[in-house]
């Protein structure tokens, strides 16, 4: 099976972290993801919000490049790009005229066939079956497991049979030795694309998951989306304006945390790049 | 019948944008959200150096998040120099007359 793999603008840049956390473990796992050739930027919220015909043909060209080297799934770990690229794919399936119209566009063939997959839905599958064997550090602590929104709505094309409760982050926590808690800001909306436009939006909305988290005991938020990242972790100091208080918690990424219950090291997993210090104590 | 809400919510947006008739009070995202398309349509990837620089010029917010980039830069998540990508011709058909019936 050949499994595509589009890294999106932020694992290049702001996220890095992101990025070298999930292919560290999946070389753990014997894993191969094939970067597909010359992708392009999925457009993200500004071109849904700008330009109908581009939020369509960005993510498309993605789609048909992945098709084209034959890739039987295409992972997409940001969530951003995920919900670009299967919107995309949904809106084609229902319109096959316009279908053809970005097809011609991009003078490229364009089935929309692939399987997209999140970041959950390529652990679940393909790391998940490994863990037994590769987990040496328990993590042993509570965690806040923080879905966001891009990966479960809209409930009518993403799926989710939880949208309103997901558990799939849960229960990989939970393989890794955590405890998840109970909290009901799993799928509240982090500020998203205003973290420069509207940096104290951000500063409120993420405050009120960082506050609500701490309060619940949590050591660390996990998270599997580059701008809820950001907003937690970069934005520390407008959630601390807004909350008129210091909050320490740190967040993580989902495939952070699995490359440091199998025993990589914290510099391997990228923790050094983060806003808030990671200081979690991991049994070794 | 069912309404699907962000989609009249996308055509309104495109539709003011289109018209020039923003609201003052979202100007700035509005900002944020072409700086970004400049971006992408000069590179095909995001280079978020290049896309901070614009929306402040564009913007006029010149001393917004002044010690961020520093700090970005120190822990590797800032490039100075964007990546590109080869099929520059095809990409630039994606982003011809997309914006040129705009008016200001």
């Amino acid at each position: 099976m050949k499994i595509g793999f589009y890294p999106g603008c932020s694992l290049t840049g702001s996220s890095r972290e992101y990025n070298e956390s999930l292919l560290a473990i999946a070389k753990e796992a014997g894993i191969e993801l094939v970067e597909i050739n010359d992708w392009n930027c999925c457009g993200a919220t500004a071109a849904h919000n700008l330009n109908k015909e581009l939020s369509l043909s960005l993510p498309a060209r993605n789609l048909a490049i992945a098709e084209f080297e034959e890739m039987d799934e295409l992972v997409v770990p940001c969530a951003a790009c995920f919900n670009r690229l299967v919107m995309t794919q949904h809106e084609l399936a229902e319109k096959e005229e316009l279908k053809k119209i970005i097809s011609e566009k991009l003078q490229m063939p364009l089935k929309n066939e692939i399987r997209i997959l999140n970041v959950l839905q390529f652990l679940e599958k393909h790391i998940v079956p490994c863990l037994d064997l590769l987990v040496k550090s328990p993590l042993e602590f509570d965690v806040a497991c923080y879905y966001g929104c891009l990966l479960v709505r809209p409930q009518n094309v993403m799926k989710s049979e939880r949208f309103e409760d997901p558990m799939s982050m849960d229960t990989i926590m939970q393989k890794l030795g955590a405890n998840p808690i109970d909290w009901p800001f799993k799928t509240e909306c982090c500020g998203a694309g205003f973290s420069i436009s509207k940096t104290e939006i951000v500063g409120e909305l993420s405050g009120k998951i960082v506050r609500n988290a701490t309060d619940r005991g949590a050591k660390a938020i996990v998270v599997a989306c580059p701008m809820c990242h950001s907003n937690l972790d970069m934005r520390r100091s407008a959630i601390d304006n807004y909350l008129n208080m210091k909050m320490d918690i740190p967040v993580i990424y989902i495939t952070q945390a699995i490359a440091l219950a199998m025993g990589l090291s914290p510099r391997q997993a990228g923790i050094q790049r983060h806003f808030v210090p990671v200081n979690l104590t991991v049994n070794r | 019948m069912e309404l699907d809400i962000p989609k009249v919510f996308d055509y309104l947006r495109e539709k003011s944008y289109a018209e020039g008739k923003v609201n003052s009070q979202s100007s700035d995202i509005v900002t944020f959200h072409k700086s970004f398309l400049n971006a992408v349509e000069r590179n095909g990837r995001l280079h978020e150096m290049s896309l901070i620089l614009d929306y402040k010029i564009h913007s006029g917010n010149l001393f917004q998040d002044i010690a961020l980039a520093p700090e970005m830069y120190s822990k590797g998540k800032l490039h100075l120099l964007p990546e590109h990508i080869k099929d520059k011709k095809g990409f630039a058909r994606l982003f011809k007359d997309q914006f040129k019936k705009r008016k200001s």
